[in-house]
């Protein structure tokens, strides 16, 4: 009898290929299953506002695409208002005009950009366009934030921040 | 003839009831293997394991608050839909118009952060006894595990009641997920079911809650106790000095009689066969630690009482302190601060100091990996303070600062993470 695999060997392999073929499309399955379906009332354009209400100095939320608009060098671009540090909302602060986490106190100033903090990286951004003198927010097309270090404006804090006014 | 005999002694009483009467030490131990819930424990544990000092009885404590999580979890099924539009009013309608709705909640809630307690009080103090040492590494594994399935069994029941700070926790807590490499944004999609917590997100923890996790959690107990039960009566076994036979023992081995048929040598007397000196039942023996003493009934009323006494400090403050219940959970408002779970608080905390790949991700795998691997590590047979000084300075060290850093995150810290003193602001959540 050669090395080569016998009927006994085979059947003795074989249960066990068996148990991990069932496994792998246990997994596959359960993966396949569970894995969310996006695009459901998500991803959506929203219809906000003309380009003249939109703000220089400050921001406008737009609750609906959770993300602020704002006019950066006289450009609009809406800022997402997940932080990218844990997923909270940032809150804008009128006192600093300056976007302040309150989870772990990531600081962004009023075009994003990464100040303090232990977030990796600046406000992510979503596209904007302007179809029939309204602005659209594309919730679907997430422009990831600038690096830290980056400034896209220079704007220091007007005045004293939210948090360390209620503290 | 008194009615329980007399009920033991009909037919149907016997098919039931197949305990013998515990008159002598052979009808305990008949007794252990008759019954099924007395088959987790030993016949015989060594005198120590009686005491407080040995354990605290931190693991029945661990075991009789799953006990209460599980009943009270039972009712508080019956009025509880898990969707955002049902979850918080009927956390509400429970506190107020269900009868001791409120009550069952607070059992639950402090059960949960009491279990977690425990259950890591009961792993810090089989560490300093060593007791993860051969033949129970895998045990101790065993019990990494278990505290992990603790801390998800908390963390998936916070989002449940849905106010703000269950869906802010929930909201960091499963972002945190998001920094693990390569697979992270799977792992995360795959726990929220879409790209924010929502209604999928309450519907998964809800089912991992109640049905997946607690089912975890007991094929892991099982597993546990069964272990602790075969070690226990190894080391039980192994009569002699604490520090070197139960170490150098192999699994079976001291259950049977010496292979070679030479009797067993104890500090250098021998055991069997006539030993001089004054006849054995001349003095009264004084009783060693190592000394075994029956199960039945010496460990189990002590068993009873740590029992009572965990559920009539868990009861006594579920009447004082009410559960919280904040605001419903609001997507488009953090609250400030946001506050993880207590037991996280030192994970959120270093989230403010280093990048979320090193806080959230290496350092709590490194946590629970570095404990898994402890007994593998740690080659020292020695199970006395004196000689594992280095390993006791090293658990102590991180013990504490870990206390600190979930001290620091859970009391002083206030709005946007800035620093507070607690006696001045409280923004603790339990």
């Amino acid at each position: 009898m050669s090395d080569a695999l016998d009927r006994r060997a085979f059947l003795a392999q074989g249960w066990k290929v068996g148990a991990t073929l069932l496994a792998a499309a246990g997994a596959w399955t359960t993966w396949d299953l569970l894995k969310p379906r996006l695009g459901a009332g998500f991803a959506a354009k929203v219809k906000t506002v003309s380009p003249d209400q939109v703000p220089a100095n400050t921001v406008l939320e737009i609750p609906e695409a959770r993300a602020y608009l704002t006019k950066i060098n006289g450009e609009v671009v809406a800022l997402s208002e997940k932080c990218t540090h844990l997923g909270c909302r940032v809150p804008f602060c009128d006192s600093s005009g300056q976007f302040e986490c309150p989870c772990h106190g990531t600081v962004f100033n009023r075009a994003g950009d990464h100040k303090t903090g232990p977030a990796p990286r600046g406000m992510d951004m979503y596209k904007v366009e302007i179809v029939d003198g309204v602005i659209e927010i594309d919730t679907g097309e997430t422009i990831t934030g600038v690096s830290p270090g980056t400034e896209t404006i220079n704007e220091p804090p007007r005045g004293p921040a939210c948090g360390e006014n209620h503290a | 003839m008194n009615l329980k005999e007399r009920v033991r002694d009909t037919t149907v009483g016997r098919s039931i009831f197949r305990i013998p009467d515990r008159v002598t030490e052979r009808d305990r131990a008949a007794g252990h293997w008759a019954s099924f819930l007395m088959h987790l424990y030993p016949v015989k544990v060594r005198r120590v394991e009686l005491t407080f000092k040995y354990s605290a009885f931190l693991g029945v404590a661990s075991l009789v608050l799953f006990g209460s999580l599980l009943v009270s979890g039972i009712y508080l099924m019956f009025f509880y839909v898990p969707s955002p539009a049902n979850a918080y009013g009927d956390i509400q309608s429970i506190q107020t118009e269900v009868a001791f709705g409120q009550y069952i909640r607070n059992v639950h809630r402090w059960s949960a952060h009491l279990m977690v307690l425990a259950v890591a009080a009961h792993m810090a103090r089989v560490f300093y006894r060593g007791a993860y040492k051969s033949p129970k590494e895998f045990n101790w594994v065993i019990g990494v595990l278990l505290l992990v399935v603790t801390l998800l069994l908390s963390f998936t029941g916070y989002l449940l009641p849905w106010d703000q700070l269950a869906y802010w926790a929930v909201t960091v807590g499963t972002a945190m997920a998001a920094y693990v490499p390569l697979i992270g944004d799977q792992v995360q999609e795959l726990m929220l079911g879409g790209p924010t917590v929502g209604s999928a997100t309450l519907l998964r923890f809800y089912v991992l809650h109640v049905a997946v996790l607690p089912v975890a959690l007991v094929a892991l107990v099982t597993a546990h106790l069964w272990r602790w039960r075969k070690d226990s009566m190894l080391t039980t076994d192994a009569i002699g000095d604490p520090d070197a036979p139960v170490a150098k023992l192999q699994p079976g081995l001291a259950m049977t009689a010496p292979a070679n048929g030479e009797p067993v040598v104890v500090e250098g007397k021998r055991v069997l066969g006539v030993v001089p000196g004054k006849p054995a039942a001349g003095d009264r023996k004084v009783l060693s630690d190592d000394d075994p003493v029956m199960v039945w009934p010496h460990l189990l009323v002590r068993h009873a009482v740590a029992a009572l006494a965990v559920l009539f400090v868990v009861l006594l403050i579920a009447l004082t302190f009410d559960a919280p219940l904040r605001e419903i959970a609001n997507p488009t408002n953090t609250p400030n601060p946001e506050k993880a779970p207590w037991y996280f608080a030192a994970l959120q905390e270093l989230l403010a100091h280093f990048h979320p790949l090193v806080a959230g991700v290496l350092v709590p795998g490194a946590i629970v990996m570095g404990l898994m691997a402890l007994p593998y590590l740690d080659r020292n047979p020695r199970l006395t303070p004196e000689f594992r000084r280095i390993a006791r300075i090293t658990f102590t060290i991180f013990l504490v600062i870990w206390i600190i850093l979930t001290l620091v995150g859970f009391a002083f810290r206030g709005p946007s993470w800035s620093w507070v003193w607690p006696w001045q602001e409280w923004h603790g959540e339990l």
